[in-house]
Formats: structure tokens, C-alpha cells, sequence
């Protein structure tokens, strides 16, 4: 039947202001963004010449480049993700294959939750107090071991759920050819979810790059080119943070130069994860 | 064992033998009893369809034939004998069982790997094989599954960029490459067009010629059709169990009259 004239016309109008305001709300979202966005490419860019690539931060009064930040932090992250990935994806695996429902199963999935959720400078503190206080100085290993406890979960969570996504019936006909159980998943399982389980280190490694407060009571900072592992190394985040706070113009350069850096990266990384998660449904 | 000659069934005559033989099978999922004290032997080289409506316990019964359905919560009791051995009491590894088990599910469940892979990772669990004899027990599999003439130029594409139809005959492809017994078939078409139903059913009725066939399904033209005996179950029970053509034209029970001429199910 047609509807009331006034009750129709009631309904559009509302129809109309709240698709209105959901417009609205959008926009202020996106226009923030765009706006930070916007800001670190013209600043950045401005900033950023080949020396920051191959000079290292400058002491007081002198000029200089980032190497010793990018290098410290491309480290850092690769040693973080080569330790936590192994550790992650084992447990994942467990949770989704073998835990499952039982109680034991719930009681870590609750505490990887929790530790995924945990703030950042709580997991740097509790690395200062087992990786740097008994060895009496910070050091990148240091570093590495607070960034790996942030990816760690992670890498736990994506692991799990991608391997949950996996019809059931997958593993049953894996199973039902004679193949032990261990076996269907690392040769059916592993391969069906992939992609998705790759996507997890990539978004691991994209939200460990822009850590600060973490690295700052752990590899704390060093203005030179390190050689190794064990002594204080400089990173981009905590590089962005000292020449942010600094009163001198060409170190502010720098600043926004290494932001523009790690947002390249962690927009790329991020994007990279979605083509490969869009491969995987397809 | 005990061999015996069995009356003529589908017009098909030979000597054959019990393969299965289930005994007082009850089976629990948790507190829910799926199926009711359930005697019934499946024969050597014949087909048997088993029908029935929804939650019936068709596809459980066939799920304990090689113990697929190994969930918390779930038991099963009485005895399941597979050339006289109760493969209820089997503790431990059953990936033997599964070799000489082997099943096609409901729905196509090709492994995510090549084709060609498909058929060879089952395969390389039992056998370590020079790359030419694998290729050939490959052929051979798909010959049997009559999808080699689709595959043979495509064999490194993977295994789900198939159609529906050709992606089930992959998995009764990789089903029979390791030469199991029994072969179990649950609602092997019920994902498929008429054409791809079809092919499945003639490729069951070459299959028969070889194995002990068991087949679950709600399509009564199939069960008619490839089916030697039928077994009709409903809640849990096995009702009737006779050759296909007395149970389609002559059903002792009136339970079983009346699903198969469709007045409930």
C-alpha cells in the first residue's frame, strides 16, 4: 500500500540529515589526515636530501644525516621480526590446531590479547629492568628484545585467525589421506593460509617501525655509526624525537625528514599487506 | 573370509565378500545419540547409497567407517569390523586406517597446490618413487577419475582454478592414487550441475569393479541409479537395508515408501 504522506515525508527527511552528518563525520576524519599527511610531504620533502642517507646525526652546531637512525633501525626491526616471527607463528599455529577451545587454549589467547594491548612503554621498562640494568648499559639487543615483545603478539593473533579461516573440511581431507596431523598442516594448512600469515609480519613490522618509547629505555640512542649490536644504537623514532625537541632549525629538518621516512615505509608495508590479503581471498 | 555368491543385484552378478561388517554401532555427540543401535555389512566391490532425511545419521555412519569424526565430545559404540578387525579399538596412529579408507566430501576440497601435486602429496606419504613412476601413478589416478584428458596440459595450474565437477573428480583423483580399500563418498554431487552429477555416477559405477563403494546422498535418481544396495535411515536408525531395486519398488517398511516417493524428508 502507499504510505502515509506526512510519515513519508518524515522518513526521507531524516533519511537526508543522517546521511548528512555520516558525510560530515567523514570528511573531519579523512581532512585530518590529509592534513597531517600534507604537512609531512611538503616539510619532509623540502628536508630531505641524499646526505641524510649517507652522513650521521650531527652533534650540536653541525650538520649531518640520519645513516646511524636508518641503519640502527633497519637492525633493530630485522633482528626483532627474525626472533618473534619463529616464536609467533609456533604459537598461533598451537591456539588454532591443536588449544582450540580448552581452557588452557583461552587462558594464553587472553594474555596474548592483553599483551597486544599493552602500552609500549610498560614493555620497555620491563625490558630496561631484565636486558639493560643486569648488563649495566642499554644496547641495541636490547632494543631488539623490547621491539620483538611488541610484534609477538601480533604475529600470534593474524596467525590464529588465519588459520581459523580454513574450512574445516580442508583438514579433514588432509587427514583423510593418511597424512599425520603435524603434516596437513604444515603442507595443506601452511600453504592455504600463507599469505594471510605473511600479511601478520608485515603489519608487525609496519607497527614496530613508528616505536619510541620502547627503544628509549632500552637502545636509547647513540650519535654515532655502531658496529655491533651490544652498545647503544640510535633509531629513526627516537632520532625524530630528540631533533623534534630541538631549538635549532637544520636538526628540526631532520626530524621531518626521518617522519616522512618511517610513514613511507609504514604506508607501504600496509599496503603491501593488503594486496597480499587480497590474493589470498581471491 | 566368508565368501559367498549374493543374488544378482542391479543386474550384475560375482562373487564377493563382506568387507564391513558394523555391529550394535551407537554414536554420542555429547549427550545427543546420532545413531541408534546400527547393524549393517557393506559388500566388496559393490556400491551401497545410504538415505535418508537431514540429521538423520547417514553421513555419521559413514564418517566412523575411517574414524573422521575424531572431536572432544564425540564417542562411538558397539564394533566396526574392517575384514574382521574392529577398527573402533584402534588407538594411536590411524593414518594406516586412512590408507585403506579413503573419502570424498560434500564439498570439493582440493589441497592448495598444482594439480599435479594434488595427486602426488598422498601419494608421497606411502611410496618414495622416482619422478617417473610418480608421473605415471599421477596419470593413472587421473585416467581412473576420468579428468586426465581435462588436466594432462594444465597439470602445474593449481588445483582450485578447476570447475566444481572437475575439482571433486581431482579429490576421488587423489581418493583412489593411494589404493585404499573402501572408498567412502559423502553427497559426492551435491555441489554439482546434472552434467558433473552424471559423470560422478558413471565414474562410481567403474570404481565399483575394484573397490568396497559407500556412498551417502538426497539424490534418489544417484542411489537408484549406482547404487547395489541402500540402506534407509531416519533418526538415527537404520529402518531398511536390501538390494537397490527391492527398496526402490518393493519397500517392506512404510517409513521408507514414503520418503522415497517424497512424502516427507
Amino acid at each position: 500500500m502507499t504510505p502515509d504522506r506526512p510519515l513519508y515525508l518524515r522518513r526521507r527527511a531524516s533519511e537526508f540529515v543522517m546521511v548528512g552528518l555520516a558525510w560530515a563525520s567523514t570528511l573531519i576524519g579523512v581532512a585530518v589526515l590529509a592534513l597531517i599527511l600534507a604537512e609531512l610531504l611538503r616539510r619532509g620533502l623540502m628536508a630531505l636530501h641524499p646526505s641524510i642517507f649517507y652522513r650521521t646525526t650531527p652533534a650540536p652546531g653541525a650538520s649531518g644525516g640520519l645513516l646511524n637512525a636508518i641503519v640502527g633501525s633497519l637492525a633493530m626491526t630485522f633482528i626483532a621480526i627474525l626472533g618473534a616471527t619463529p616464536v609467533g607463528v609456533l604459537a598461533g599455529t598451537w591456539l588454532a590446531e591443536y588449544g582450540r577451545e580448552s581452557k588452557y587454549a583461552q587462558v594464553v589467547r587472553f594474555l596474548n590479547d592483553t599483551l597486544l594491548s599493552a602500552p609500549s612503554i610498560i614493555i620497555g621498562l620491563f625490558v630496561y629492568g631484565i636486558a639493560v640494568r643486569p648488563f649495566g648499559h642499554f644496547s641495541g639487543w636490547a632494543g631488539a628484545l623490547a621491539l620483538a615483545l611488541i610484534a609477538l603478539p601480533v604475529i600470534v593473533r593474524t596467525t590464529e585467525d588465519m588459520l581459523s579461516l580454513i574450512p574445516e573440511s580442508l583438514r579433514e581431507a588432509g587427514v583423510a589421506v593418511g597424512a599425520p596431523r603435524w603434516r596437513m598442516i604444515v603442507s595443506i594448512a601452511y600453504r592455504a593460509a600463507a599469505s594471510g600469515v605473511v600479511t601478520g609480519v608485515l603489519l608487525a613490522v609496519a607497527r614496530i617501525s613508528g616505536e619510541t618509547a620502547p627503544l628509549l629505555f632500552t637502545a636509547l640512542n647513540n650519535q654515532f655509526l655502531t658496529s655491533g649490536m651490544n652498545t647503544p644504537m640510535a633509531s629513526l623514532p627516537v632520532a625524530i624525537f630528540q631533533f623534534a625537541m630541538s631549538p635549532y632549525a637544520d636538526w628540526q629538518e631532520l626530524a621531518w625528514a626521518g617522519a616522512l621516512l618511517v610513514s613511507v615505509t609504514v604506508l607501504a608495508l600496509n599496503v603491501g599487506a593488503r594486496l597480499l590479503a587480497r590474493r589470498s581471498t581471491q | 573370509m566368508n565368501t559367498s555368491t549374493l543374488p544378482v543385484a542391479n543386474g550384475q552378478s560375482g562373487a564377493t565378500s563382506v568387507k564391513i561388517q558394523v555391529r550394535n554401532l551407537d554414536y554420542f555427540y555429547g549427550r545427543h545419540q546420532a545413531l541408534k543401535h546400527v547393524n549393517i555389512d557393506f559388500l566388496d566391490r559393490r556400491v551401497t547409497t545410504l538415505i535418508g532425511p537431514s540429521g538423520c545419521g547417514k553421513s555419521t555412519l559413514l564418517r566412523v567407517l575411517n574414524r573422521i569424526s575424531e572431536y572432544p565430545g564425540q564417542r562411538a559404540e558397539g564394533e566396526v569390523l574392517l575384514d574382521g578387525q574392529n577398527i573402533l579399538s584402534l588407538s594411536g596412529d590411524l593414518t594406516r586406517l586412512r590408507a585403506r579408507v579413503g573419502m570424498v566430501f560434500q564439498k570439493p576440497t582440493p589441497f592448495p597446490m598444482s594439480i599435479f601435486e594434488n595427486i602426488a602429496f598422498p601419494i608421497r606419504l606411502y611410496r618414495r618413487l622416482s619422478r617417473a613412476d610418480l608421473d605415471a601413478e599421477v596419470e593413472s589416478a587421473l585416467r581412473r577419475a576420468a579428468l586426465w584428458d581435462e588436466v594432462k596440459d594444465k597439470l602445474r595450474q593449481s588445483g582450485l582454478s578447476l570447475s566444481g565437477g572437475q575439482q571433486q573428480r581431482l579429490c576421488i583423483a587423489r581418493a583412489i592414487a593411494i589404493k585404499p580399500e573402501v572408498l567412502l563418498l559423502d553427497e559426492p554431487a551435491s555441489a554439482l550441475d546434472p552434467i558433473s552429477t552424471a559423470l560422478i555416477d558413471d565414474l562410481v559405477w567403474e570404481l565399483r569393479q575394484d573397490y568396497c563403494v559407500v556412498i551417502v546422498t538426497h539424490n534418489m535418481q544417484q542411489a537408484a541409479r549406482v547404487g547395489d544396495f541402500t540402506g534407509f535411515m531416519y533418526l538415527g536408525e537404520l529402518v531398511e537395508f536390501g538390494e537397490t531395486e527391492t527398496i526402490f519398488s518393493n519397500p517392506s517398511e512404510k517409513r521408507t515408501q514414503d520418503y522415497i516417493t517424497g512424502r516427507f524428508g
